[in-house]
């Protein structure tokens, strides 16, 4: 989506492009659509730390085909929305995990609250990244191997297989392509099958931002809120 | 960014611009080149340090001159939560590349979570009905009510419709291991282990996983997959922070 609320004198000034903001080309999703490559989110990870339970990670993917010299963009926020509840599917009072980056040039300050108060501030482009006074928010932020692996090829011809079947598939019974079987196991197939030449991980040796958050558990509090959800996005700076 | 509503502002943004790119100024059909991160040095109004016209920024002040609180949250660009919603369950049999376009950057842009199972929930049924049938077994994706009326899609994959439409990953804290991808998720609708973890490692077939959810994941012999797999090299190391490999 373009954003034309930036306006052209804006763009003389600063240089470039970030002023606009248009969307989107997630690593998974259309190639129609593009995105500022740093505004651009790839994939969202959370988990315990394997040796640490009491760690809780979130990876957060963005820029697709990092190059080397990469940065993360002064004109956007990076924020991954949490909550912890008692239940799956509550929708508790959310705390944002909130990071920003300055600096044209590496390297960059990068600074990330916590809810309302916890900070970390520094160059967290180091392998020890950056952390909270109190060591509960550990930080990292640099360029990485992306960790994803889809067979996007696969994925996108079994798409195009499928609204190509002519006549088009009826929905029987509630459900399609049933009506056609053979084309069913066809599209099957055809989901597992790279381009020629190219490996089955579209992904395989492209690069991405990451953004790695190591939290203390109990900064979701009480042992009666065990369900932590999370999304991220990107947000315009303001 | 359409080309037909932009291309004559591009052209003078890149005049203004003596060097570096703008970005999404291309074709709508083809991804935006990353060859390059956003060269803005503006001088942020909100820090505590600021660019040099150099571009660079003193990053030793430390935690100590943090102490202005979080931003308030601007217009929000893009979104994700578990992988693949957006690009297999939203207008992806959609053969008006236009309109799928248009679908997913809503989806992208829209931040009201609490809405999001009213909005999407219909469209995320219509196409896990087309996914149903991928195994040519119509009735097995995972929370499919067989005996619900079947003009509607809704009616019949309304449970993991209203699951994934709820686009957040979850996380049980107490959760026993090995965790597992849309453990905690399957838990809720009584579809899987009670009590697994949950969560999204980074060597988890989030693909093949949500695939198997999806359409159940056996075609005689055939078994339901993009044939993609976890690539140790990749990473990660999942005991030593910051987990991901480092780029060569």
């Amino acid at each position: 989506m373009y954003r034309a609320a930036k306006g052209l004198g804006f763009i003389a000034v600063t240089g470039l492009a970030v002023a606009f903001l248009p969307r989107i080309a997630k690593s998974a999703d259309p190639p129609n659509t593009t995105l500022a490559p740093a505004a651009d989110l790839s994939d969202l990870y959370v988990f315990s730390d394997s040796t640490d339970h009491d760690r809780v990670v979130f990876a957060l993917t963005v820029h697709p085909n990092a190059t080397p010299g990469a940065l993360f963009s002064e004109h956007v926020q990076y924020v991954i929305h949490t909550t912890a509840s008692a239940t799956f599917g509550a929708h508790d009072t959310p705390k944002n995990l909130i990071c920003t980056f300055q600096g044209a040039a590496a390297p960059q300050l990068t600074t990330c609250w916590f809810g309302a108060e916890l900070v970390a501030r520094g160059d967290a482009n180091t392998e020890a990244g950056i952390a909270s006074t109190d060591g509960k928010m550990k930080v990292f932020a640099g360029r990485r191997r992306n960790p994803l692996f889809f067979n996007r090829d696969g994925f996108d011809n079994m798409i195009a297989a499928y609204n190509a079947i002519q006549p088009p598939p009826e929905m029987t019974a509630g459900c399609g392509p049933v009506g056609s079987l053979l084309k069913a196991g066809e599209l099957a197939t055809i989901l597992r099958t790279p381009n020629p030449g190219n490996p089955a991980n579209s992904y395989e040796g492209s690069n991405v931002l990451a953004l790695v958050v190591s939290l203390d558990r109990t900064l979701f509090a009480p042992s009666t809120t065990p369900y932590v959800s999370a999304w991220a996005s990107t947000n315009e700076a303001k | 960014m359409r080309r037909s509503s932009s291309s004559f502002f591009c052209f003078f943004a890149a005049l203004a611009v003596s060097a570096g790119l703008v970005y999404g100024c291309g074709d709508d059909d083809v991804p935006a080149t990353s060859t390059t991160t956003d060269g803005g040095d503006a001088a942020s109004d909100s820090g505590t340090t600021s660019s040099s016209s150099s571009g660079a920024v003193d990053v030793d002040a430390g935690n100590d001159g943090a102490t202005e609180g979080p931003p308030a949250l601007g217009a929000q660009l893009d979104r994700v939560g578990r992988p693949l919603v957006n690009l297999m369950l939203n207008h992806v049999f959609d053969v008006d590349a236009g309109a799928r376009s248009s679908a997913r950057d809503r989806y992208a842009a829209d931040s009201n979570e609490a809405s999001w199972v009213a909005t999407y929930r219909e469209e995320i049924a219509k196409n896990l009905a087309l996914f149903d049938g991928l195994d040519t077994m119509c009735g097995t994706t995972i929370g499919t009510d067989a005996g619900a009326d079947n003009t509607t899609a809704i009616a019949r994959y309304a449970t993991l419709a209203d699951v994934l439409a709820d686009d957040r990953m979850w996380i049980r804290l107490d959760g026993v291991d090995p965790p597992d991808y849309l453990a905690v998720e399957l838990d809720a609708i009584a579809h899987g282990d009670a009590g697994v973890r949950g969560g999204r490692r980074l060597q988890h077939d989030v693909v093949d996983k949500t695939l198997g959810v999806l359409t159940i994941d056996h075609v005689d012999e055939l078994v339901i997959g993009d044939g993609a797999e976890f690539d140790p090299s990749t990473g990660p190391d999942p005991g030593t922070f910051p987990y991901l490999v480092v780029s060569p």
